[in-house]
């Protein structure tokens, strides 16, 4: 126990350490409040971004059911380097990259059938930034100025859970989410031959949310999981140099996980997953920045794990993935974007299985033409998990 | 093969590496339909009246003297008031030591073929007169460089001596030579050879330097007594040249620069400067007109641009500055002690000083508007909430009482200068 907590904690601190301020992974995190990050790990986005359904015992953000029976203590982390060229009317031509840390995960067995799990996860990603060159008119004729406004931040989830193996066949789960984070937005008028002005506003996010999830496992060949989260609200604060400026309630979405995976054979699963959001329930909130819908997504999966390197056994995964964005990139008379990947994946154990490294490619498409972006990009993924036996 | 543990670790090791190899790339987006609503900045201006802001604490001369300034100057009847001479002393060696093949030589009885004053003049600082003639006199009369006035040969303690004629008593003409502005920068003028022979710094006078013409004033950089000598124990047609720079050299003027009431004034010879309290805690609108709304605090906004704007006036007769004149704000911590009050902190950017002179804020002849920045200073008041400061305006480069940057000419400007703002309020960007 005291192993694991140290090698994860070794893991998390040395990213932490790299990690740095994160780009955006989306223009669309300038659009409502951001572009939705799910806390997954690699062998989940290999498998087209699988949110709940595989049948061993995992550590989940997604599903607290999933780590009930878990053998050993675990934590996982996650890294996912991104790259994104985004295009579209209105002189739209950007491009962005970023490393982020979207699943720092524990999970603790307290006894055979409980198990405790602690960890942090991305939520919404509001990293993005605007610029203009326009010119105003002083007592000394015209000047031109230069804005930037840069949103830099987002929220996340700090997350506590419980899994129990009620029976062989049957787990539950329950957690609590803390939401948390903050966006600061900066803006700067560069005027020429004189002081440049800047000024920022600070706006933090808090909330809670409760989730629960099961289970089920019939037999060797079957595994079928659900997950339920939601309730309370997020609130936004802005302030100035300590200074309150507007507080504002938003709905937290309902989200419901399906998932389930079957054994073809002896070394081939096939997994497939379905979620919906209720961020229609922030619509009025949202009004004036285009509204929200709710957003629904499904995953398919499969992994084989009949390839050996070394005398090793190198899991290949291949998955693909439809998703539905919640917040439009233009006005209300435009379509909602939605995302579209293929992703493939592999892994390799260490240290007597004591380590999991998995690492995933993602190649997607988001946006589209009625919703008047196109934004293709490539995300990898990388995890450790590391088991304290 | 590595224990597994060891490999364990590398793997630890090797994330840190993945993640720092990634460099971060925020998107920027292009647009003002991109900004968030009142996350667009807006720039606004004022311009405040003397009254509302200014306090005048007095116009000062006289921290700097013709003795101080760093070229010399020559005027006659320049705008029907200024005069100008140039007093200096050389000292021609009795004896003339020199090398030749090799053997110090030492010879009494030299001769002068040819001397000339060599007059390196400043022609940006010199008035554009069509000709101006520079004469060089004999000065018939002995004086006290250290303390000679237009008036006085000797001012000294109890003693008095005026010159027989004012502006320094004019023995023989030695020489004269014109000079026409942007033809060159040197003058030379032939001098006569018997009275350089004669130059000593013990002698009666030395050479006194004038202008023919009425009308003109000329600025002059340097002067070197340039001679030609012919040994008497030297090989055949051995000449050499001898440069004597002048031993003492500094010029008197009559009048001085008047100060005006109710103007203000900087630099020139006597290094004018005015003092002034200024408020900043000035109301600003919080909106563009015609909109109205409520003012606003300095301290609520980024101040892009501070600064006092000055409409100059003509300067006293004979004192109008030819070239560019630097004007530099200058704090004061003790205003109640008048011209004794010490100057703090130059008020704008520091790192300003000792840089170029284009780099301040020049007042240029012709100018109908000179603007003097001030911005640093006023959001450092900001920042400390001591919005009342005080204020020495000067015109010359820092560092203070240097001759850096200085003018013979003074500039003087209104004395109701208007206090320039050019702020932009913070943003406030909407929540989503």
């Amino acid at each position: 126990m005291i192993r694991v907590v140290v090698r994860g904690a070794a893991a998390a601190a040395a990213l932490l350490a790299f990690a740095g301020p994160a780009g955006a992974q989306s223009l669309l995190a300038s659009r409502g409040l951001g572009y939705p990050l799910e806390p997954l790990d690699a062998r989940a986005r290999g498998l087209g971004g699988l949110t709940t359904g595989l049948a061993e015992p995992v550590p989940s953000f997604i599903n607290p059911a999933s780590a009930a029976g878990i053998p050993a203590a675990a934590f996982v982390v996650a890294v996912q380097p991104d790259h994104f060229s985004a295009s579209g009317p209105g002189g739209v031509d950007a491009s962005g990259s970023t490393v982020r840390f979207p699943l720092l995960l524990g999970v603790f067995p307290v006894s055979q059938r409980l198990a405790v799990q602690v960890g942090y996860g991305s939520y919404l990603d509001q990293h993005w930034q605007a610029q203009q060159t326009d010119s105003i008119t002083l007592s000394t004729g015209k000047v031109e100025v230069n804005d930037r406004f840069v949103s830099s931040g987002g929220v996340a989830r700090l997350q506590g859970g419980l899994a129990y193996r009620l029976t062989e066949r049957l787990s539950l789960g329950v957690s609590a989410d803390v939401l948390t984070g903050a966006a600061h937005d900066s803006t700067v008028r560069e005027i020429g031959g004189l002081q440049t002005a800047e000024s920022g506003v600070t706006n933090t996010y808090s909330g809670v949310m409760g989730g629960v999830g099961v289970r089920w496992q019939p037999g060797t060949a079957f595994s079928a999981s659900a997950a339920l989260h939601g309730g309370g609200r997020i609130r936004a604060h802005s302030e100035s140099d300590s200074t309150s400026l507007e507080t504002k309630d938003y709905t937290s979405p309902v989200r419901a996980d399906v998932g389930a995976s079957g054994r073809l054979n002896e070394r081939t699963v096939l997994a497939a997953s379905a979620s919906w959001t209720g961020w229609s329930s922030l619509n009025d909130e949202l009004a004036g920045s285009g509204g929200a819908r709710d957003a629904a997504s499904v995953t398919a999966g499969v992994e084989y794990t009949g390839f050996s390197f070394a005398r090793k056994a190198i899991p290949l995964r291949l998955g693909a993935r439809y998703a539905q964005l919640p917040f439009r990139w233009s006005g209300a008379d435009t379509a909602y974007p939605t995302e579209r990947a293929i992703s493939a994946g592999l892994g390799w154990s260490f240290g007597g299985r004591a380590a999991m490294l998995d690492a995933a490619a993602e190649r997607g498409w988001r946006g589209g033409s009625a919703a008047g972006i196109d934004e293709p990009y490539w995300r990898l993924s990388f995890s450790l998990q590391v088991l304290g036996r | 093969m590595l224990p597994s543990s060891v490999r364990a670790r590398a793997v630890l090791a090797l994330l840190p590496l993945l993640a720092a190899a990634c460099t971060d790339d925020t998107p920027t987006l292009t647009g003002d339909p991109f900004f968030p609503g009142g996350g667009r900045p807006v720039t606004l201006e004022l311009i405040v009246p003397a009254a509302q802001f200014m306090q005048p604490l007095g116009v000062f001369q006289g921290y700097e003297s013709g003795r101080t300034f760093n070229s010399l100057v020559v005027a006659n009847q320049y705008q029907g008031v200024l005069n100008a001479h140039v007093l200096q002393n050389y000292d021609v060696p009795d004896t003339l030591t020199y090398s030749q093949g090799g053997v110090t030589k030492t010879d009494a009885a030299y001769s002068i073929r040819s001397a000339r004053l060599v007059v390196a003049v400043d022609s940006l600082a010199s008035f554009r007169a069509p000709i101006t003639t520079l004469q060089a006199y004999r000065l018939a009369q002995a004086y006290d460089p250290a303390t000679v006035t237009w008036t006085l040969a000797v001012d000294s303690g109890a003693v008095h001596t005026p010159w027989t004629e004012p502006g320094g008593t004019r023995g023989a003409l030695l020489g004269s030579a014109p000079w026409a502005h942007a033809t060159s920068d040197t003058i030379v003028v032939p001098l006569d050879t018997a009275a350089a022979r004669a130059m000593r710094p013990d002698s009666a006078g030395g050479v006194l330097l004038a202008t023919a013409q009425a009308g003109t004033r000329l600025q002059i950089s340097s002067t070197v007594l340039r001679l030609e000598l012919k040994p008497s124990n030297g090989e055949r047609d051995t000449t050499i040249t001898l440069n004597v720079q002048p031993g003492t050299s500094g010029f008197i003027f009559t009048p001085d620069p008047a100060l005006a009431a109710g103007t203000l004034s900087a630099g020139g010879v006597l290094a004018a400067r005015t003092l002034f309290g200024l408020d900043l805690d000035q109301p600003l609108p919080g909106c563009a007109p015609p909109t109205t709304c409520a003012a606003v605090r300095l301290k609520d906004v980024d101040l892009n641009r501070v600064s006092l704007l000055l409409k100059p006036l003509p300067s006293p007769a004979g004192f109008d500055p030819l070239q560019p004149l630097p004007l530099t704000l200058w704090t004061i911590t003790e205003p109640e002690l008048g011209r004794r009050a010490p100057l703090g902190h130059l008020a704008g950017d520091p790192q300003l000083i000792g840089q170029a002179l284009s780099q301040y804020a020049l007042f240029t002849p012709g100018d109908t508007l000179v603007e003097v920045p001030l911005t640093l200073q006023a959001q450092d008041a900001v920042t400390r909430d001591t919005l009342q400061l005080n204020f020495a305006l000067l015109g010359e480069a820092p560092p203070a009482g240097t001759t850096s940057g200085r003018t013979f000419g003074v500039a003087r400007f209104d004395a109701q200068p208007r206090l320039r703002f050019v702020y932009t309020l913070h943003t406030r960007p909407e929540l989503p």
